[in-house]
């Protein structure tokens, strides 16, 4: 636990010690708009008539908790490495990585979470969105997109922990991939079938539209609408617990080989 | 004294894409007891640092077996990472955004220790190496001395059996080269139940903490021994340096001549006063006094003597055959 709660402090740290403490509450309020200001433009005043700017602008501001997250854990294991040239000392500690990780994760998590709520203070009114939560629901979820987070966190980590070189490119292609596959930004109903029934099993789907019905009270498309929420809610719990173990497991393989390949101390010119 | 690490016949081999696969270490094997400050000397590229990775369960070996307080590094990990510490020297590790007293409380905190032991042994420790008025300034703003008497400060704070320093003097100025030097003595003495495994290329370094060096090159063990028995071993004579106030040729014929067979004298000068500098290798230590009253019978003064005496440099060209830094020349870049 102590080695938990370190992490999360280094997390805090390297996040908000860049500057004085009101500029970065300013920095956490506004860093998240980037990301769903294109969606405010795209369904507030082009696509007015579709209706789809809570659906889009909840997924929007669900999937980015989620991506702050797993992108931030696999770049930490670069930045660790190469940079703070900390991560071998971290290895070698008595705190696993895994537990390292994950209270990384966490920070950057409540730091996400915190920017949805700062901006849904302003967004709720002036875009007059649905707003009736749900807060039993708002919380169980928020816990297990956490954990969701972190185990995609975790998978990723371990493809990290065996590459030398950061490849930025794959992680944003991912991250676009998912964003739209999980059904954030539009509904995947609108896919071609196939396409519709993948978007059901992508991990995150259930997470975003579980978070939407609980913020905003409504089941605002058909894409999930066959689940009751507390359905949603479970799909989750059990997405939940099985990435985290895959993440566990795979972390755990990925350490193991990067002790073999020598990989856990090397630094590049990246 | 009891076995603190075993190291048996290690091998480790680097597979690279498109080129040899690597050896850089071909069968390793020493064992290092508690209470020992235990030198792994070479050049770079010789195996040190891969030695030091393994045993530090940062690497796996290829072959061949180590074991720490008892524990296998490859299958029981997870107990030898408890009781070890390693710092490495020559690099930048660390936060720059947090303070020294934050950095040094977070690593604590990796190992579990409890806030008010670790903020007293940050303290201590801060104190020796005379840091303890920097201890709120942000790592990025030290220099490369002061990083790395943290760097020395997180090894000590966890209170590790082992401590494996890798280089730990590399890059930085004589003084904190001189504190970090008297830590680490001072840490061994302190508790028997304590060990260091020192890897170094300077050998004045080893020569200075080590109880026992291990000469390694090319992934190989040359030689483990003591430093002095390491020198004794080069040559058993004596050798003198002696600065005359006049000597001649002659002199030196009749002198050795008194000194017998066995007994080299050269004729040299002082570089610095341009005196005549007589260089004596002596059978036994005390023939110097014989050579002493020989050179009052000649009517020569003596200025300045000193013992010359041979050093691990001396001892590394004798096994290898090529001075350390022709070989470091000639090493590969993984070490």
């Amino acid at each position: 636990m102590k080695g938990f709660l370190a992490s999360m402090y280094v997390g805090l740290q390297i996040e908000s010690n860049w500057t004085k403490k009101w500029v970065w509450l300013l920095y956490l309020a506004a860093y998240p708009i980037g990301s769903f200001l294109a969606v405010i433009i795209l369904y507030g005043v082009f696509g007015q008539k579709t209706g789809l700017l809570p659906y889009a602008l909840y997924g929007t501001i669900f999937y980015y908790s989620l991506s702050m997250v797993f992108f931030d854990m696999a770049f930490s294991v670069h930045d660790d490495r190469e940079h703070y040239q900390t991560l071998k000392y971290i290895f070698l500690s008595s705190t696993s990585y895994r537990t390292y990780l994950c209270g990384r994760a966490a920070t950057r998590y409540l730091i996400a979470l915190a920017g949805i709520v700062i901006n849904l203070c302003w967004l709720v009114p002036v875009l007059h969105l649905p707003f009736h939560p749900n807060w039993g629901y708002l919380l169980a979820g928020a816990f297990l997109g956490y954990l969701v987070a972190a185990g995609l966190g975790l998978a990723m980590a371990s493809v990290f922990l065996l590459t030398i070189k950061l490849d930025v490119d794959v992680v944003d292609a991912l991250f676009g991939g998912m964003f739209v596959l999980s059904g954030a930004l539009f509904p995947p109903t609108a896919f071609p079938a196939v396409f519709a029934k993948i978007a059901e099993f992508v991990p995150m789907s259930p997470f975003i539209e579980l978070m939407r019905r609980a913020a905003s009270g409504q089941v605002l498309t058909s894409f999930l609408s066959g689940m009751s929420t507390s359905q949603l809610l479970g799909r989750v719990a059990l997405s939940a617990a099985i990435l985290f173990a895959v993440g566990s497991v795979l972390v755990s393989f990925g350490s193991r080989q990067a002790q073999r390949k020598g990989y856990i101390d090397v630094t590049t010119a990246f | 004294m009891h076995t603190s690490i075993q190291v048996e016949n290690l091998t480790r081999v680097f597979n690279r894409r498109g080129t040899a696969p690597f050896h850089a270490l071909r069968g390793v094997s020493f064992d290092v007891s508690y209470g020992e400050i235990f030198g792994l000397l070479g050049p770079n590229g010789a195996g040190k640092t891969t030695t030091i990775k393994i045993m530090s369960t940062l690497l796996l070996p290829t072959s061949g077996r180590v074991t720490v307080a008892g524990f296998d590094v490859e299958r029981e990990y997870a107990r030898v990472r408890p009781l070890i510490s390693l710092i490495s020297g020559g690099e930048t590790s660390g936060y720059g955004i947090l303070t020294v007293e934050e950095q040094l409380w977070m690593f604590s905190q990796f190992y579990g220790m409890e806030t008010p032991v670790a903020r007293a042994r940050i303290e201590e420790y801060l104190k020796v190496v005379g840091m303890w008025d920097s201890r709120r300034q942000q790592m990025n703003r030290l220099s490369t001395g002061m990083r790395q008497k943290v760097n020395l400060v997180r090894g000590l704070v966890t209170d590790p059996s082992v401590l494996f320093l890798d280089e730990p003097t590399l890059g930085v100025d004589v003084e904190a080269s001189v504190i970090i030097r008297r830590i680490v003595r001072d840490w061994v003495q302190e508790r028997p139940e304590r060990s260091v495994i020192l890897t170094t290329h300077y050998m004045a370094e080893a020569d200075e903490l080590c109880s026992r060096v291990a000469i390694i090159n090319h992934g190989l063990i040359l030689a483990n021994a003591a430093p002095s028995q390491l020198k004794q071993d080069l040559d058993s004579r004596a050798h003198y340096e002696i600065t005359l106030d006049r000597f001649d040729a002659e002199q030196l014929d009749r002198i050795t001549a008194v000194m017998g067979e066995g007994n080299d004298l050269v004729l040299g000068a002082d570089k610095a006063t341009n005196s005549p500098m007589l260089v004596a290798h002596l059978t036994h230590e005390s023939d110097i006094a014989r050579l002493i009253t020989a050179l009052a019978a000649q009517g020569a003064t003596l200025e300045y003597m000193r013992k010359l005496e041979p050093t691990l440099e001396d001892a590394f060209l004798k096994m290898v055959g090529r001075r350390f830094e022709d070989e470091e020349e000639a090493a590969s870049p993984v070490s």
